[in-house]
């Protein structure tokens, strides 16, 4: 009699163990696999893409020590050139660091008109233009992004530009 | 006949010529390395996506250490980019520190130049730079400050990237921020924390400011960095108060292409007064820069310290897919809040991109669910433990109560 009321004991002792061994299973499972990870960071047309898991924004940084991070709650996003650390965000915390760079684009669109020459800043980064007359530098400007600036039709014109 | 003949000189007049030409990166930068040789690319872009040529040059003092692969290059109207390279091959030894620069630069000149042998009109060139910084013999420091109004709580933020351009380490740095108003008044002094900068390494030192019973308006930052007995300085002028109005997100929920695009910002007023006649406008432009839509909302009140949700309609027939440059302005009766964006078009999703992009001053914390989780498994852990010292005691005397 008292033996099985031992063992009667003893099987209930054991399924509360296998359940809580289920539940512990299942709580690390869960940190496991629902911890946020970074896939892949893509550019095109001068846009950022990022793929991760289990997360809702990423964070974005010039720095590695993460001091200063940017939230984005965005897949994409358009960043200015530079040297970029980034990890996603999740209820879970966050993933490991990731890097990319985005190039900078000195573009620069030439419009010749009756009076004018018109230049425009088509790409990513503000340029240092330079005017030449013939070979006697005539003009030195900084043009920023989107921005342009007019000049006066003349012999021998030439434009150089440069990253700021 | 004579109508004619105005006709064509107004069609003469009015042709205009277009030249556009890229380059990416237009910079590489590199820590000097005695006898360097690395072979570096870079990117010409056809952006007009017409035929053309391009012929190369170096300039600069480094002119001597670089090999171009090649001086002159044909583009199709279809290609849009093309890959070269150059050669560096830097001297053991640069004696002078600082910075030592070279540049490629790319003219481009008619298709048929090689034939012609000569070109008419203004000459278009772009730079990609190589930059070689040489460290100087101690200890030298390089400021960039960045200063951010990060509007909540009216804490300005100062961050300074302090990069070691020295051969030596640095033990302590630390910044001194005085903040002038624009009448030269002093208002507020701050200090960062103290760092190490490794050599050749970069920084933030970081700075907050509370700027709570501060008036609206212009401010100057006189930055010190004094680091073991020496130091640096920088000056950042910056504003206070200027945005009331703030879109938090938009979004638009059920959208295919051709339909009208129902555009839902979540607007905050982060201003102590109702704000009336509010409204959202998107401008979005074409490839050619042209506005290829103008879309508003109707205007809103908005209340104090609230959130609101402005709507805006969008009829997208004639649109097609791609990525479009756009603005987003927030206009009300106190002023104009505007943003450049990017709203990317496919078949059945609009996003408009460059709203968010908030700067977080503390660091991230670890989230309640994950500390939860992790209590819960410590618990379970221990819990288990216990089961198992108390299950293996009752199996040990069981076996010892067989025995007798």
């Amino acid at each position: 009699m008292k033996n099985k009321i031992k063992n009667k004991k003893m099987k209930k002792m054991a399924t509360t163990i296998i359940i809580e061994a289920t539940i512990l299973f299942l709580i690390i499972g869960s940190l496991l696999f629902l911890t946020p990870k970074i896939t892949n960071v893509g550019e095109q047309d001068k846009i950022t893409f990022f793929k991760f898991t289990n997360a809702y924004a990423v964070l974005v940084d010039d720095n590695p020590e993460f001091s200063s991070p940017q939230k984005i709650e965005e897949r994409a996003v358009k960043l200015n050139p530079g040297e970029y650390y980034w990890k996603a965000v999740g209820i879970l915390g966050e993933s490991e660091m990731g890097n990319f760079t985005i190039d900078s684009e000195v573009v620069i669109n030439m419009n010749i008109n009756k009076d004018v020459t018109t230049i425009d800043n088509e790409g990513n980064t503000p340029v240092n233009l330079t005017k030449r007359t013939g070979s006697i530098i005539s003009g030195n400007m900084i043009i920023d992004v989107n921005d342009e600036q007019e000049f006066e039709n003349g012999d021998n014109l030439s434009f150089e530009a440069r990253q700021k | 006949m004579r109508n004619n003949l105005i006709l064509l000189l107004c069609i003469l007049f009015s042709i205009s010529l277009v030249s556009a030409l890229g380059i990416t990166p237009g910079r590489t930068t590199l820590d000097f390395q005695p006898s360097l040789v690395k072979e570096i690319s870079f990117s010409v872009l056809n952006s007009e996506n017409k035929d053309m040529s391009v012929f190369f040059d170096v300039k600069g003092e480094l002119n001597n250490s670089i090999t171009l692969n090649t001086g002159f290059a044909e583009f199709s109207s279809g290609e849009e980019a093309k890959s070269f390279s150059y050669l560096i091959n830097l001297p053991e030894k640069i004696s002078t520190p600082g910075l030592h620069t070279a540049e490629i630069v790319v003219t481009e000149i008619p298709k048929d130049f090689k034939q012609s042998g000569s070109s008419v009109g203004s000459r278009l060139s772009v730079v990609s730079q190589l930059y070689v910084h040489v460290p100087y013999p101690g200890k030298y420091l390089e400021l960039e400050p960045q200063i951010i109004n990060a509007q909540e709580d009216g804490t300005v933020l100062f961050l300074i990237a302090a990069v070691n351009r020295g051969k030596l380490d640095i033990g302590k740095a630390k910044a001194t921020i005085d903040i002038y108003s624009s009448f030269g008044e002093k208002v507020a002094s701050i200090e960062t924390d103290e760092r190490d900068i490794l050599s050749g390494s970069r920084i933030e030192l970081i700075g907050k400011w509370t700027a709570t019973d501060i008036s609206s308006g212009d401010y100057r930052a006189d930055i010190t960095v004094v680091y073991d007995g020496e130091n640096t300085n920088a000056e950042k002028n910056f504003k206070i108060g200027e945005s009331i109005l703030e879109i938090q997100k938009i979004e638009v929920n059920d959208f295919k292409l051709g339909g009208i695009a129902k555009f839902n910002a979540l607007v905050e007023n982060k201003w102590g007064e109702k704000i009336n006649n509010a409204y959202l406008n998107l401008i979005v432009y074409n490839d050619e820069d042209e506005i290829m839509a103008d879309i508003k909302s109707q205007t809103y009140e908005v209340e104090p310290l609230s959130k609101i949700n402005m709507i805006a309609y969008w009829d997208t027939v004639g649109v097609k897919k791609g990525t479009y440059d756009g603005k987003l302005y927030l206009k009300n009766e106190k002023g104009s809040f505007d943003r450049d964006v990017t709203v990317r078009v496919s078949s059945d999703e609009i996003l408009v991109l460059g709203i968010s992009g908030e700067v977080l001053i503390e660091k991230f914390k670890r989230s309640n669910l994950q500390t939860i989780l992790i209590v819960a498994v410590v618990i379970l852990g221990i819990l288990n433990l216990l089961w198992f010292i108390v299950l293996r005691k009752f199996i040990l005397k069981r076996k010892a109560n067989r025995k007798t």
